[in-house]
């Protein structure tokens, strides 16, 4: 049985596809058309699916949206007769962009690109298509499966049990009752672009100390059932017409950082660090409850809220259980998520243990896309070797003497980290490299940690991290934040934080073991079994897919080396 | 039914070509909840009558007119299926207003944009 399953129509528009259960391939539309947070009509990610699965449209039995545009519709309406007087305008202009986008008809759109029955076409909840993200692809025979996000249809959060095959809804809170508008509400006050800046606001928080906590709390009530309500006064989630914050916020907090300002200390930090704080007691609020409503110790999250790897890394050690995060937890997972559903809740197809083992699902390009590459960018002199070994062994040496090295080798990444296959990579021994990767290769801001990727047995030397339960333990997929052992911090300064910790990566030899033999070939030099590791693009763009896109960011960013596929490229040879 | 309020706004919806089509297909229960809630079916009317004044009369009949309807209804019997009470609410009060939307020349011009996998298949 093949299904595809798709997301698209606001933002991080993907496509993934199943057959028998077993996930053939995921990827999003933003990494194949280069346009950042690509919602539109996912096309070349399924032209995509449908060639590595070897498929033409008619041989898919199932078509699944990750999402019921009508009850979103329903929202629209309901959210602008909840003001006074009506919002006429913001109907007006919402009808006008989904008449343009093509929103209200997402499954005819999909029937009528593909040319295959309407009746093939099928949408789940948004919800219940992140639920089945993070339960389908975990390990876990039952578990409880908490999903939190900006909004799907009307809900903010689910709380389901999910047991073999099924998942069974038990509650939701619905908009505007969002933890994930709420951050992001403080991403857009701390002068950061919402949807995008969250990872931003996490990262300034380290900077501060969380003095406006006891201010911030009162905005998000905490229910003894396990709910949570946001205070209207403070926002404007509905119908934002500017911010997603009222006047009273200012009041309360002094006016909002300006864009781009280089403020990132003192008050705005501060500011940062308590809506931190407060995120993360309200996640552990709605999983403790979760976890005792189902009695299941172990939990899945997905959901935007579920990329908080500072809050997943505390709330690891507060579970009994064990903790499973979609590695593409935000709206872009939830094409997966919505193939998943169908294939098992409502097919009953069998699951596969395997599920999830890797985030490696994307397009994987060959030697033919190398070479073009390199002719189309007229590329001088590049190095070839005689087994992979020599490659990496010679990526190693110049990891070793200083060079920030991008890479681009394999089937890429599913969700927002790299994680070896497109990352640029660092010695993260050389104090100054987390400035000079920040400055002159990312162009982003100085202040913004980078991850430790590390071979998964000598993790424990270096970071305080929960044990991994298995390959798909957070650790492997960089969902969640451990602290940099105070012994080591020296060791590894340009990827321990301000505050002392790190998002690491934990590298296993079997499901990603050309990165785990470069790890081993950078220890046997330098002694250190770390690598700094960061996502292949540019500021504003998407991480890299392509040979030419590698190639392409190679020449406009201050990459010393260029490893795609098996040619390397030095640039200091280029000049 | 609850106040004049949510009465005006009924009204609205039954006036509709549709309504008795829409009732068919099982939107009875869906209209009864928005009545039920006379605050918001108060302000559905006034909605509407906000839109409405937005828009100029439409011509009777017409290739775009005709093009906007069938889209409009289906939108409504995929509202009436989803049990979208507010939407199916909306959608009978404002079939004017939907329409003439869909027929202004730049919404028209982004709807028909071709998508680069059509484009790439053929």
């Amino acid at each position: 049985m093949n299904i595809l399953g798709l997301a698209f129509g606001f933002h991080d528009a993907s496509a993934a596809l199943l057959r028998d259960g077993a996930i053939i391939c995921a990827a999003a539309e933003e990494r194949f058309t280069r346009r950042k947070h690509d919602a539109a009509l996912p096309a070349r990610a399924i032209a995509f699916c449908l060639a590595e699965g070897g498929l033409t449209p008619s041989d898919l039995d199932a078509v699944v949206l990750h999402e019921h545009a009508s009850v979103k519709f329903d929202r629209v309406v309901h959210a602008a007769l909840r003001q006074d007087p009506p919002a006429a305008a913001y109907v007006e202009r919402t009808v006008a962009a989904w008449i343009a986008q093509g929103k209200f008809d997402p499954a005819g759109r999909v029937a009528a690109m593909l040319r295959i029955p309407a009746d093939r076409i099928h949408a789940v909840e948004h919800h219940a298509a992140h639920a089945a993200s993070a339960f389908f692809a975990s390990p876990f025979h039952q578990a409880t499966v908490v999903t939190m996000d900006g909004v799907g249809e009307y809900e903010a959060i689910t709380v389901s049990a999910g047991r073999e095959g099924r998942l069974e809804k038990l509650d939701a809170v619905e908009v505007p009752h969002s933890l994930g508008l709420f951050y992001s509400a403080f991403t857009a006050f701390l002068g950061f672009e919402v949807n995008e800046g969250e990872y931003k606001v996490m990262g300034m928080a380290a900077f501060g100390q969380p003095r406006f906590a006891n201010r911030i709390r009162p905005l998000l009530r905490l229910d003894s059932d396990g709910r949570l309500m946001v205070d209207e006064r403070y926002f404007e989630f509905l119908t934002p017409e500017d911010t997603p914050f009222t006047p009273a916020l200012v009041d309360l907090l002094g006016p909002p950082r300006v864009p781009e300002s280089d403020v990132i200390h003192g008050h705005y930090a501060d500011v940062a660090a308590s809506v931190q704080l407060v995120v993360e007691e309200a996640i552990f609020h709605v999983v403790e409850h979760a976890v005792r409503r189902t009695g299941i110790d172990d939990v899945c999250l997905a959901g935007g809220v579920a990329l908080n790897s500072l809050a997943n890394g505390k709330l690891q050690s507060r579970l009994r259980g064990r903790l499973y995060v979609q590695p593409a937890a935000g709206d872009g997972g939830a094409s997966l998520g919505a193939a998943l559903y169908h294939a098992h809740v409502v097919c009953g197809v069998p699951r596969l243990p395997e599920t999830g083992a890797t985030a490696l699902l994307g397009k994987a390009y060959d030697a033919i896309d190398v070479e073009d590459a390199l002719r189309r960018g007229s590329v001088p002199r590049v190095h070839r070797f005689g087994s992979e070994d020599d490659l990496l062994t010679a990526v190693a040496q110049h990891l070793a003497d200083g060079a920030i090295v991008g890479l681009c080798r394999g089937r890429f990444e599913w969700g927002p980290r790299a994680l070896g296959a497109r990352s640029i990579l660092a010695n993260p021994a050389l104090p100054d490299m987390q400035r000079i990767v920040n400055e002159k290769i990312k162009f982003r801001e100085p202040f913004r940690p980078f991850a430790p990727a590390v071979l998964d047995h000598r993790a424990n030397e270096y970071f305080d991290t929960p044990a991994p339960y298995g390959l798909h333990s957070p650790e492997y997929f960089m969902l969640s934040v451990a602290t940099v052992k105070a012994s080591h911090r020296h060791d590894i300064p340009a990827v321990t934080h301000v505050d002392g910790t790190a998002r690491v990566q934990l590298v296993n030899r079997a499901t990603n073991p050309a990165f785990h033999r470069l790890l081993e070939l950078f220890e046997a030099i330098t002694g250190v079994p770390i690598l700094l590791n960061t996502s292949f693009n540019l500021r504003g763009e998407p991480v890299v897919a392509s040979p030419w896109d590698a190639l392409w960011t190679f020449g406009w960013s201050g990459l010393d080396v260029l490893v795609i596929g098996d040619v390397l490229v030095d640039k200091s040879e280029l000049r | 039914m609850g106040n004049s309020g949510a009465g005006s706004a009924a009204a609205l919806w039954r006036a509709a070509d549709a309504y008795d089509e829409a009732i068919d297909l099982g939107a009875g229960p869906l209209l009864a909840a928005v009545e039920s809630d006379a605050l918001l079916a108060e302000r559905l009317r006034t909605l509407s009558r906000q839109l409405a004044e937005r828009v100029p009369l439409l011509p009777a009949s017409g290739p775009g007119v005709e093009a906007a309807d069938g889209a409009w209804r289906k939108l409504l019997h995929d509202a009436i299926a989803a049990r979208a009470p507010w939407a199916t609410a909306f959608l009978l009060c404002n079939h004017r207003w939907f329409v003439h939307q869909w027929t202004v020349p730049e919404t028209a011009a982004n709807a028909a944009r071709v998508s680069p996998f059509v484009y790439q298949m053929q």
